[in-house]
């Protein structure tokens, strides 16, 4: 009897801590959703991958119609620059001369709230110790994976804006695969042109740097004509894109799926390469798994572990294929 | 011109809003006007960054654990390009090395890599290990970030990993 009271004392207020600690999490993170849209700021960070780190500037400006102008330029070795006007991306590579333009998702993915309560299947989520990161105090608030499909993340976010200020992405054996903090930050304060003109656009024009454009189209019937029979557990697909291919004739599909957090991308190009063989790569946390399939190459790539991307590669089949060996659902 | 005003003050319904963000997409002028507005609305403060708190931080980072994978082979871009096209060269992004897994300890040489073939069943799938992504994976990634959530979490920070790509290997 003594013991069971005893118990009772320790255990429910630890459950009920651990309840709150989550809801504290959710609310956080829903914060820092919504930071990027709403919260204006500058500064510079330093990223770290695989043993190697690299710092950077940063500008990010919001209006309130919704427009976002946003300047990355790395201070690092040779001075790369991205260049975010609303939904179009721009990346200029000084090094190759190369510029890539991306039509960022016509539709974006703002964690919102019912996915960010979804995100509980697949994550224990809670909150943890507070923080000061650049000066600001900061929350942390970690994300741990209930299986190995997908990475843990930890954030800590500026208490006042949600602005997450470090992060930082690991695998099921703790070791670091991504770190991300700001160094120096100011938050707040009014539009800076300065702060966002290209360095490397006039240059760029001038001088005929190669121009990789990504043009994309949302596929007509959101039906790529092919089906993924093994998907990752948790992950479902968001959409089904054409995208020109850069340099090449020809479109590609490209599928996009997610488990609220992270994303996989899909990508079917007619062709393959000369070496007909399966590869794997990675940069960071992303891991990207190439494969032929019939007389196409498909490469999957997303923030996740490498067994994740290969599984999808590995069980995506044109759909006549599909349904010889199952019946369609 | 005054659709982009309007926008910025915030005037517009949401169609409308919606259809003067897509104008400013699309024309360069637009955007020209969207920024100055923005420099007319807003007061212009001073700047400078300090940025000598960046080698504390970047020590910092360095000296927490950030382990990556088993040592690297050594050259092992050679042997790996073979599944990419005649034209991919491994630029070493960074000290990666080379990820096993399946097993999660053992580590492929590369002509082991060799005998590797499609798989057909899946379990029968020899071990594949992991070559640091070179510019051959800029513009997948670079597709990628656009519509990727973390993206809606981080804003342009992501991108950092698609100009990373192209750093000149050696580092």
């Amino acid at each position: 009897m003594r013991v069971s009271w005893i118990l009772l004392c320790g255990l429910l207020p630890a459950a009920a801590l651990a309840a709150d600690s989550t809801r504290d999490g959710l609310a956080m993170l829903e914060k820092m959703a919504s930071a990027s849209r709403t919260t204006n700021y500058s500064g510079t960070f330093v990223f770290n991958h695989g043993g190697q780190s690299e710092t950077s500037r940063i500008a990010h400006f919001v209006n309130p119609a919704g427009g976002v102008l946003e300047r990355l330029e790395t201070l690092d070795g040779p001075a790369r620059e991205v260049i975010r006007t609303n939904d179009q991306v721009t990346c200029y590579l000084p090094g190759t001369k190369t510029v890539l333009i991306d039509p960022r998702g016509s539709r974006q993915f703002p964690v919102r709230l019912e996915q960010i309560q979804d995100l509980t299947h697949h994550y224990r989520i809670f909150k943890e110790a507070k923080d000061r990161v650049a000066g600001v105090e900061c929350q942390w608030v970690a994300l741990l994976p209930k299986d190995n499909l997908r990475y843990a993340r930890r954030f800590c976010a500026d208490v006042k804006t949600g602005l997450p200020l470090r992060a930082r992405t690991f695998n099921d054996k703790n070791e670091t695969l991504e770190a991300f903090s700001f160094s120096t930050l100011e938050i707040g304060g009014g539009f800076k042109r300065d702060l966002v003109r290209s360095k490397y656009a006039a240059i760029s024009n001038k001088q005929n740097w190669r121009v990789d454009r990504s043009a994309m189209t949302a596929a007509d019937s959101g039906d790529s004509g092919w089906i993924v029979q093994n998907q990752p557990a948790g992950f479902t697909k968001l959409m089904e894109l054409r995208r020109s291919i850069p340099g090449k004739s020809g479109t590609m599909s490209h599928l996009v799926f997610s488990d609220g957090l992270a994303a996989i991308s899909v990508f079917i190009e007619p062709g393959t390469k000369a070496d007909k063989k399966p590869a794997l790569r990675h940069q960071g946390a992303v891991s990207m798994y190439t494969r032929p399939v019939g007389g196409y190459t498909v490469t999957v790539l997303g923030e996740t572990p490498a067994e994740t991307v290969m599984q999808l590669a590995r069980s995506l089949e044109p759909k006549a294929t599909a349904a010889v060996t199952t019946s369609p659902r | 011109m005054e659709q982009i005003s309007a926008l910025m003050d915030s005037e517009l319904s949401p169609d409308d809003s919606a259809q003067a963000l897509r104008r400013l997409e699309d024309t360069p002028e637009s955007r020209e006007t969207w920024d100055t507005y923005h420099l007319i609305g807003d007061s212009l403060r001073g700047q400078g960054l300090s940025i000598n708190v960046i080698t504390q931080v970047s020590a910092a980072l360095q000296n927490e654990p950030t382990v990556l994978a088993p040592r690297r082979v050594p050259k092992p871009g050679k042997a790996l390009t073979f599944a990419f096209s005649a034209a991919a060269s491994v630029s070493a992004i960074a000290v990666v090395g080379w990820m096993a897994f399946s097993t999660g300890t053992a580590v492929n040489a590369p002509a082991e890599l060799a005998k590797a073939t499609t798989p057909v069943v899946q379990i029968a799938e020899p071990q594949l290990v992991s070559a640091p992504g070179g510019e051959q994976m800029n513009e997948y990634l670079l597709a990628h970030q656009g519509v990727s959530p973390s993206s809606g979490l981080q804003g342009v920070v992501p991108y950092i990993r698609t100009i990373s790509a192209t750093t000149p290997s050696g580092r």
